[in-house]
């Protein structure tokens, strides 16, 4: 651990119905800038759940966490936090039904400072590079499975985040949208310098990652995590 | 992206759920600007016809409610009255609201001093005016000639007596459009009310001040009691009709109001529970809850717009059938005033939206990662 990660947490626990379910039990981890993270373990295992915790959406029973060295703890307003830091992408996509491509990609710069005119304009650079210029107007139903999550993914960068959170990207994907939207977080990696912690089954995607760190039953295999 | 097209989409979503929502919006509203209308419509109508008569002030009974005083003999409070300083000229009125021709529709008719200033303001379309206090014929206004189907020539018959009909005129007040107008002598012989009136229409003097009408009010208490003088506003405000007409119409307000309030307060929350997996997404994503709360205030606010904008629609259009109808036809000017109608719809969209808090609420409140798991 040291002060120069993006990223830690000391200790990190989250239990249930009093203690009698631990999803998380003493967890340690750091992720420096721009490293890619991939988070691997049996379903079941706390994958998630330390994802959420890393993202500001759930609170820690017990533990610390830190973004460059500041505690989440002293953060006035966690959702700023995630507005401005943090990308989120998710298995099954989450686009919101009734918004079209473009206005999916803007929903996470609502709340962010700046001319509408242009958070408009870097959508529409994102989507050109994801590939999706031409499904701007279009509705998510419309949209294939490799698609929705491209569109997922040019909303996790809209803010320019520092750290992409990535609960199984791919994992509602073939093989071939799959290696896709790999390549397209690894580009934007490149591009912007920014993290990734990615939850993944697949050996694929995990065999792309800087370090593999190993969940079983809520702690950490300090044994498996490894460089792949 | 804007709120405002995020919260549209979302009321597409479900559009007979919102397409019910504003209707039952809309629907409480036209009852409220329909009976509202209608309300200060009668007000309206009786205090228009007051003014152009030329009426200043009106000696009747003290503490009459009815639309029309009780009948008094006039001749020796009129005599009173004329002889006060300011009076210019002091006329009788008797009115009362009878059947016309056997199951004909019921019409004010009015009884008027013969030659008195109370003629002045009418215009005559057709015929003549009767002669005189001697003359058994009535002047039927423009809306009462349609309603009865009556022209010159055709008579009326009023409790008993056969009128012949020898003229039409219109006035700047409904209400003596759809009246039926003779002599007094002729009104008191025809309701079996000699020698009385209903009120009496004071005229001043020009230039009279508002100290002329208080000295005038405080001499008619003095000199007759039980009589009390009043302006028209002052007579129509204190009937018994108005007020209850206009108790309604708050009810209405009280009532629609509040059912619009619970039935968006139902849709919205319905639909944040739905969507919560949504709203989850959006807090996950960086949303303030205060964002949250916008987005969904501003749905329960545009179905309360939409809804109210379509009710005065309706109210409109019902208020104008009302009106139309065959009882109410001539008596009644439903009032619309836009200060009143957009009252109305910002007292629709603070409800829509006090409806929309709690659900508003609950969706902010939401914890990100749990709603995110919500099937």
């Amino acid at each position: 651990m040291t002060d120069a990660s993006l990223l830690r947490a000391t200790n990190l626990a989250l239990h249930f119905d009093g203690g009698r379910t631990r999803a998380l039990d003493g967890v340690d981890l750091a992720v420096a800038e721009g490293e890619f993270v991939a988070i691997v373990g049996p379903s079941g295992c706390g994958k998630s759940s330390l994802l959420n915790l890393l993202g500001a959406l759930d609170t820690p029973t017990a533990g610390e966490r830190y973004f460059r060295a500041q505690p989440y703890a002293a953060m006035a307003d966690l959702a700023e936090f995630r507005r401005r830091h943090v990308g989120f992408v998710f298995q099954s996509f989450h686009l919101i039904p009734t918004l079209n491509v473009l206005d999916n990609v803007l929903v996470p710069s609502v709340d962010t400072p700046g001319a509408a005119a242009a958070h408009r304009a870097r959508a529409h650079t994102l989507l050109e590079r994801l590939g999706l210029a031409a499904r701007a107007g279009h509705f998510p139903a419309t949209l294939s499975g490799g698609e929705r999550q491209r569109v997922a993914i040019a909303r996790a960068l809209i803010n320019d985040p520092d750290l992409i959170l990535a609960d199984e990207p791919t994992g509602s994907l073939d093989s071939a949208n799959a290696a896709q939207v790999l390549d397209l977080i690894a580009a934007a990696r490149r591009e912007r310098g920014l993290a990734v912690v990615m939850v993944t089954h697949d050996t694929h995607v995990s065999a792309r990652a800087d370090r593999l760190v190993r969940l079983r039953d809520g702690k950490l295999d300090a044994a498996a995590e490894a460089r792949p | 992206m804007t709120l405002f097209a995020y919260a549209l989409g979302n009321l597409r979503r479900r559009p007979a759920r919102s397409a019910l929502t504003v209707a039952a919006v809309a629907i409480g509203v036209a009852a409220v600007v329909a009976l509202t209308a209608i309300a200060w419509g009668f007000e309206a109508s009786w205090q228009k016809a007051n003014e152009a008569r030329g009426t200043d002030l009106i000696v009747t009974r003290l503490a009459s409610t009815n639309a029309m005083p009780s009948p008094f003999a006039a001749e020796q409070p009129q005599r009173i009255v004329a002889a006060y300083p300011q009076v210019r000229a002091v006329v009788g009125l008797l009115s009362e609201m009878l059947g016309v021709d056997a199951g004909g529709p019921p019409v004010f008719v009015f009884g008027w001093a013969h030659g008195s200033f109370l003629w002045d303001h009418l215009a005559l379309k057709e015929g003549r005016w009767p002669a005189d206090d001697a003359e058994a014929a009535v002047a039927i206004g423009v809306v009462a000639a349609a309603l009865l189907k009556k022209q010159i020539g055709d008579t009326l018959e009023i409790e008993g007596r056969r009128l012949p009909v020898v003229g039409v005129f219109e006035s700047p007040a409904v209400i003596e459009n759809g009246a039926v107008l003779m002599t007094l002598a002729q009104a008191q012989q025809t309701t079996d009310k000699p020698g009385k009136v209903n009120v009496l229409n004071v005229k001043l003097g020009n230039g009279a001040t508002a100290a002329d009408v208080a000295d005038f009010k405080t001499r008619v208490r003095a000199d007759l009691p039980g009589f009390v003088a009043i302006t028209s506003g002052e007579l129509v405000g204190q009937n018994t009709v108005v007020r209850v007409a206009k108790a309604m119409s708050n009810a209405t307000i009280l009532i629609a109001g509040l059912v619009g309030a619970l039935m968006v307060f139902n849709t919205m929350l319905m639909s944040v529970n739905e969507r919560t997996r949504e709203i989850g997404l959006l807090l996950a994503l960086g949303w303030r809850r205060r964002t949250v709360m916008r987005l969904v205030c501003g749905e329960a606010a545009l179905l309360t717009l939409a809804g109210g904008l379509l009710g005065i629609g309706a109210g409109v259009a019902l208020a104008g059938g009302l009106e139309h109808l065959e009882l109410l036809r001539g008596k009644i000017d439903a009032v619309f005033s836009l200060p009143f109608c957009g009252a109305v719809l910002l007292l629709a969209t603070l409800l829509g939206v006090g409806g929309g808090l709690y659900p508003a609420l609950k969706a902010a409140r939401l914890a990100p990662s749990q709603a995110l798991r919500q099937e």
